[in-house]
């Protein structure tokens, strides 16, 4: 049986919530109980949104009612013994080893404001660098933030880097960007606090493509460097 | 059938009951900010309540209409005038052929809300026709309206909207505006100054001390507020020993202690995410009266347990129900 219990987030959500740590065992934890209850949508069921060591469920609470007689606390339990399910369960959430997406990404001053700040603060040559960021592969622990950002984990210690004291205004799409023991990619331009130590030519996030966002919640990543010649060819495609 | 766009005045947006069920990909669900004028307004004109409308903040837009129309508005924050006159919030109007109407400024609110029968013909995108102007989709081309812009309008309307014209015509006096309200007893009360709120999951971080400072004095809405959420300012919260959180889910109502002890009140473009503690969680149902203020109001925040928010929340539901059968049940027999 789970040992965490779901409680009221709002009147249209419940949350439950694993640990406060970014840990792979948690996460795994989360996603098995993401894929559960969209496998198994209850009366009323909107969505389940994975974070990195929770999960929230969505609802309509005006249809979730039938469950439990009306009752609020009847709803949570209802979850409960879905998530003691979930966990007993071992065909949900399921990664394939073999599928590591690959991400182009061009580590160029030009493109990335934080390479070289981060390169110093490191201690690490560029070439260091860049075979730290692409020699690790990646599980998207969530998206959030915009649509189509991936919190990618686990950054390798020798990269840690601190967010900047004050955001920049303008981060341009497609950066790829370093805070704590996370890295990720700004899908659309936006303020942010990040350190950018790349960009990649790829479209994130398009509302108009299907599906529209190109990562999903527990995919495996990888970085590949390109030229500058490269990343400039692939963004005219 | 088309409404001529001649001033797009401070920011009048397209919206609806926004896109749930992308928000695992970081998609917010958006929608209109006050949800209950919004779907009151559609019901007014004989529509779907998901139908989209114009979010129209404050003043400044200024509309043509090329052919007669069923409009309704709700919401507050403007002062509007059809060919010079005030028209009234709340009712039906029959709009006739080349009439324009413009949005002036009023003493208090924000957001003005406009349906039309037959609803606008935008593409949807995502399941929904929500602006999201951060990515600049949704809506019309992603964006605010502006001088020039030409909305085409559905042209099929229901039998609902066809019997409340129908009904105008035969006794709108000339005005076109409906003798009939809608005296909603479960209406928010857009005027509040304080809103209810039930414990967020890191409310305990703060000591009791710190929770009493945060139900009782007002806090400021600063000019950084936005769709996305509000910025507070107030007599700063500490949560000691200080806490770090991972990132944990976020939604419309939510209240986050930043770092420097101010609240940000999540509104309906709110991320999905968030990595500051949610000390707060505004009650649904007066999530409408927080869209309605401006910066520079001052807000209050008072403690209600969930299942009055709960309750509250059906029976607003139970209200809205309740007037789309009596709209219905007046003009469909």
């Amino acid at each position: 049986m789970a040992t965490e219990r779901f409680f009221h987030l709002s009147e249209t959500s419940a949350g439950v919530q694993f640990g406060n740590l970014i840990d792979p065992a948690l996460h795994s934890k989360v996603m098995r109980a993401y894929h559960f209850f969209r496998e198994h949508p209850f009366p009323g069921f909107v969505e389940a949104v994975p974070a990195y060591a929770s999960l929230s469920v969505y609802f309509d609470p005006l249809r979730s009612a039938r469950i439990g007689q009306m009752d609020a606390d009847g709803l949570l339990e209802h979850l409960n013994a879905m998530l003691d399910e979930a966990m007993k369960s071992t065909d949900v959430g399921q990664e394939d080893p073999s599928s590591i997406m690959k991400i182009p990404v061009c580590y160029h001053p030009l493109l990335a404001s934080d390479l070289e700040w981060t390169a110093e603060h490191c201690g690490l040559g560029m070439d260091e660098l860049i075979a730290l960021h692409t020699g690790t592969i990646y599980t998207v622990y969530m998206l959030g933030f915009v649509p189509g950002f991936p919190y990618l984990g686990i950054l390798p210690e020798g990269l840690e880097v601190p967010r900047k004291s004050t955001p920049s205004e303008s981060i341009p799409a497609g950066s790829v960007a370093l805070a704590g023991r996370q890295t990720g990619i700004y899908p659309i331009s936006t303020p942010g606090g990040w350190q950018v130590i790349g960009r990649t030519p790829i479209l994130l996030f398009d509302p108009g493509r299907d599906p529209s966002c190109l990562l999903k919640p527990g995919d495996k990543v990888q970085f590949e460097s390109i030229t500058l010649h490269e990343f400039f060819q692939i963004s005219q495609t | 059938m088309s409404i001529r766009v001649i001033k797009g005045g401070l920011q009048a947006i397209l919206q609806d009951r926004g896109r749930p069920g992308y928000q695992d990909w970081g998609v917010p669900v958006g929608g209109a900010m006050d949800d209950w004028s919004s779907r009151l307004a559609n019901l007014l004109v004989g529509n779907d309540p998901g139908e989209a409308v114009l979010e129209i903040t404050l003043q400044g837009m200024a509309l043509l209409f090329e052919s007669e129309h069923l409009i309704a508005l709700t919401g507050a924050g403007s002062e509007v005038r059809m060919d010079g006159k005030v028209i009234p919030f709340g009712r039906a109007i029959l709009v006739k052929p080349w009439s324009a109407i413009r949005f002036h400024p009023s003493s208090s609110g924000c957001r003005t809300y406009l349906s039309i029968s037959g609803g606008f013909e935008i593409k949807a995108v995502m399941g929904s026709r929500s602006t999201y102007l951060p990515a600049a989709w949704g809506g019309f081309q992603g964006r605010a309206l502006e001088a020039g812009d030409v909305l085409e309008i559905g042209a099929r309307r229901n039998g609902l909207s066809e019997a409340i014209m129908r009904d105008l015509r035969e006794h709108g006096h000339g005005s076109g505006i409906a003798h009939w309200s809608v005296a909603a007893i479960g209406a928010p009360d857009l005027s509040r100054r304080a809103v209810r709120f039930i414990k967020g999951p890191e409310w305990d971080w703060l000591s009791e001390d710190q929770q009493h400072r945060f139900s009782s004095q007002p806090f400021v809405i600063t000019s950084r507020s936005n769709r996305m959420g509000y910025r507070l300012r107030g007599q700063p919260l500490t949560i000691i020993p200080s806490r770090e959180m991972v990132s944990a889910a976020v939604t419309r109502g939510s209240v986050q202690l930043t770092h420097e002890g101010q609240p940000v009140l999540l509104m309906a473009d709110a991320q999905t995410t968030g990595g500051y503690p949610r000390i707060a969680q505004v009650a649904a149902v007066d999530l409408p009266v927080c869209a309605q203020y401006r910066p520079g109001d001052r807000i209050r925040f008072i403690p209600v347990s969930f299942l009055e928010a709960r309750q509250a929340y059906f029976d607003r539901e139970a209200e809205l129900l309740g007037i789309a059968k009596n709209i219905e049940l007046n003009f469909n027999s």
